[in-house]
């Protein structure tokens, strides 16, 4: 790659004269991957020209420096610790956990990242009512009912699992010990519950799902209720633009206390997505069951060679805190919280209330004078975002600014006037500097005058407050290219990953919780 | 699938799993070698590979032998790599172990070390290909990769990939081409940055 050919970069991109399509076409050749009528053009200008036979040449001299490359001495492995890699994946594999010392703490900030063209929702179902009576039940089985095309046998043949008891704690310390049980409870169950099982001879098949609570860690603390499974085959339609039922896949799921969890990604390319999260999941430790591929497909064009699902569905068995570390690795953040109620119903008030473990409902749709407390002149007590502050602090006042650290516990929310004209003070401030910056939402507008004036939607407004607020706007500065847009967007991907840690952290575990994979476009900044 | 490779997966099925291990000596050599290049780093090759293996024991049971065995795990391995190569992105390390960090080695001096029996490189010309290949974009790296260290087909690093067929072969050239250029920069010392390539978008 050196002296002779120094100067072939200089070469149109489409090679020599002599070969149509040039060089792409000669890349192909040396390949083999040309039909018989290219390669033979390619042998002709071959056979005529020796600049073309000396860029094969470079191509195969290329090729040397690439597998070079990928060469790993041994001693490159020893000091990078290779040597073990052996011994650390039977060590994992009879562990029966990925996680190990590498599970990270949750990491806030990197949920609010929005990253590539991926956009992602995640719908937090919460707060189901189950009948006490309907307990744990042990090998309980379903009649396949026909037409069950959604799940396939291999769901249900590894639903075969034992569902260790968790406990449910309130305190940090008791959340911490729990945590520590319920990683044991998972070692354990992965390593020996599930080979034993397998081993057993256990009667598996279509139809049977055998859930079961293990011994619980602690005695005293009560057993995660594992739902039946319910009838699997009833899992409502994948199918595409239809939307989930979250009623109906609710009773999959393990509900505790009444609280279940679907965690929903739309996702731009499913089956690469499909890929990472099961990384990750086993990564963290998690044990997932077999996706499920929707029975609709993307595509029923034959002439392609394969038809990619839509939609999939993973199965997973995690505590709250487990989910948290691994989604926080996900290349796309959630953008959606709701708490449906086994009828489909949104839920409201006391009962997001219950599972957010906060002062306020994020699931009531609020009204205009509560939405824009700030617009009506009254200031409004924000709870926190910032995972460095204590839930329920109050967060500093970030206007005007620079804002000092003082405590000042009511800060303005931004007024529709404010976004959408170049109002100075008190909204101008500088992010930066404030205490609470990285709590919040900077925008700038004034990009066609070059003034950037800084402006916040604090993340203490809903959703739907700050879409409200948004609307304000006038229209042409929602659908210019400024900064403005695509700073809401990046608000409402934060807030919805801020609603989305809040339910995440409810999860006791292990609990079994479905993750939704669904094909869909990028959103750009939502407004609506 | 050779019928070693499947007596070896029914073992694991089996909960023997000293028969993993032997799985793993036999493809993790073959699986860094292409790892390490498309995540820039011995140490992120590692991980990406273990992660693989986990995975793939954890998920045998999927596995219905329609294809070699060491083909599936490469599936799977690729996105572990995806996974490591994001985590670095979010995670960069800026330091003056950046040398090290990338390549698994403690920084040495200039002096090329004696070269290792199995490979004709010097060490020193080895991290220059694979710093090349990092400065790459991935959408070029990665086809040119899986095909020259993999011998993968058009078809099927198209399939991977989730591209099409036309694109695929397109960004092996670019990537050959670009490649190219920035080894015969590294290796002419510092000549002028050109233009980059136009980076296409994601398939899928």
């Amino acid at each position: 790659m050196n002296g002779p050919h120094s100067n072939d970069q200089n070469l149109p991109a489409d090679g020599p004269r002599s070969l149509p399509n040039g060089s792409e076409l000669l890349s192909a050749y040396y390949d083999g991957a040309l039909t018989a009528e290219e390669r033979a053009q390619v042998d002709r200008a071959l056979a005529e020209d020796g600049g073309i036979r000396e860029r094969l040449a470079e191509f195969s001299e290329l090729s040397g420096l690439i597998r070079g490359a990928g060469a790993v001495s041994e001693e490159e492995l020893r000091r990078a610790g290779g040597s073990v890699l052996r011994d650390k994946i039977l060590a994992q594999v009879s562990a029966g956990t990925a996680s190990g010392a590498r599970k990270r703490a949750f990491s806030l900030s990197r949920w609010a990242i929005a990253a590539g063209a991926l956009a992602a929702t995640i719908l937090v179902v919460g707060l189901l009512t189950v009948p006490r009576a309907q307990t744990v039940a042990l090998n309980s089985t379903f009649e396949a009912a026909p037409g069950g095309a959604i799940v396939p046998d291999t769901l249900l043949r590894e639903t075969s699992a034992e569902f260790p008891a968790g406990s449910r704690t309130s305190s940090a310390a008791e959340s911490v010990r729990a945590k520590e049980q319920k990683d044991a409870a998972l070692l354990n169950r992965n390593g020996t519950a599930g080979e034993k099982a397998r081993s057993s001879g256990t009667p598996v098949g279509a139809g049977v799902v055998r859930m079961a609570t293990s011994v619980a860690a602690d005695p005293a603390a009560p057993a995660v209720r594992a739902m039946s499974g319910g009838a699997l085959e009833t899992l409502p339609s994948f199918a595409p633009g239809k939307e989930v039922d979250s009623g109906e896949l609710i009773s999959h799921l393990t509900s505790v206390e009444g609280e279940a969890v679907l965690v929903q990604y739309t996702v731009v390319d499913v089956r690469r997505a499909r890929g990472e999260m099961e990384v990750l999941l086993t990564r963290h430790g998690i044990r997932t069951l077999p996706p499920v591929e929707a029975a609709e497909t993307k595509s029923r064009d034959m002439s392609k060679d394969e038809v990619e699902p839509q939609t999939v569905a993973i199965y997973v068995e995690a505590s709250g805190d487990q989910l948290m570390a691994a989604l926080d690795e996900f290349k796309t953040v959630p953008t959606s919280v709701e708490a449906i109620d086994p009828k489909g119903m949104v839920k409201k008030g006391d009962g997001a209330n219950k599972l957010s473990g906060r002062g306020q409902s994020d699931y009531e749709v609020p009204s205009p004078s509560k939405a824009m407390p700030a617009a009506a002149g009254q200031p409004a007590p924000m709870p926190g975002f910032s995972p460095e502050r204590p839930a329920g602090t109050p967060v500093p006042s970030v206007a005007p600014a620079p804002a000092p650290a003082s405590p000042v516990p009511a800060p303005a929310p931004v007024a529709p006037a404010a976004l959408a004209s170049d109002a100075p003070a008190p909204l101008v401030d500088s992010v930066a500097n404030s205490p609470a910056g990285p709590a919040r939402m900077r925008g700038a507008v004034g990009d066609r005058n070059e003034r950037q004036m800084s402006y916040q939607i604090p993340l203490e407004l809903s959703q739907k407050e700050a879409e409200q607020l948004w609307r304000e706007v006038p229209k042409q500065q929602q659908t210019a290219p400024t900064k403005m847009n695509q700073r809401y967007g990046e608000y409402v991907n934060q807030r919805r990953s801020f609603d989305a840690k809040d339910k995440l952290e409810a999860v006791p575990g292990p609990s079994r919780v479905l993750i939704l994979l669904q094909e869909g476009p990028a959103p750009a900044a939502e407004k609506n | 699938m050779t019928t070693d490779d499947q007596n070896l997966i029914n073992r694991c099925r089996a909960g023997e799993t000293a028969a993993f291990g032997i799985l793993v000596d036999r493809y993790q050599n073959r699986l860094l070698r292409t790892l390490v290049p498309l995540v820039g780093s011995v140490h992120d090759a590692l991980d990406a590979a273990q992660d693989a293996f986990v995975l793939a024991y954890q998920k045998l049971d999927s596995f219905r032998g329609d294809s070699a065995f060491y083909s599936w795990l490469f599936r799977i391995a690729y996105n572990a790599s995806m996974t490591a190569r994001r985590k670095r992105r979010h995670f960069p390390k800026h330091s003056l172990d950046q040398r090290q960090d990338d390549s698994g080695f403690e920084p040495v001096d200039g002096r090329a070390p004696e070269g290792p029996a199995e490979s004709m490189m010097s060490e020193e010309r080895r991290q220059t290909v694979r710093t090349a290949l990092a400065e790459l974009n991935e959408e070029f790296r990665d086809p040119l990769v899986l095909r020259e260290l993999e011998g993968l087909s058009y078809e099927e690093i198209a399939d991977i990939l989730g591209c099409p067929l036309g694109t695929i072969r397109s960004r092996i050239h670019r990537g050959r081409m670009e490649l190219k250029a920035k080894l015969l920069r590294m290796m002419n010392d510092e000549q002028p940055e050109p233009a980059p390539l136009r980076t296409g978008t994601a398939c899928g």
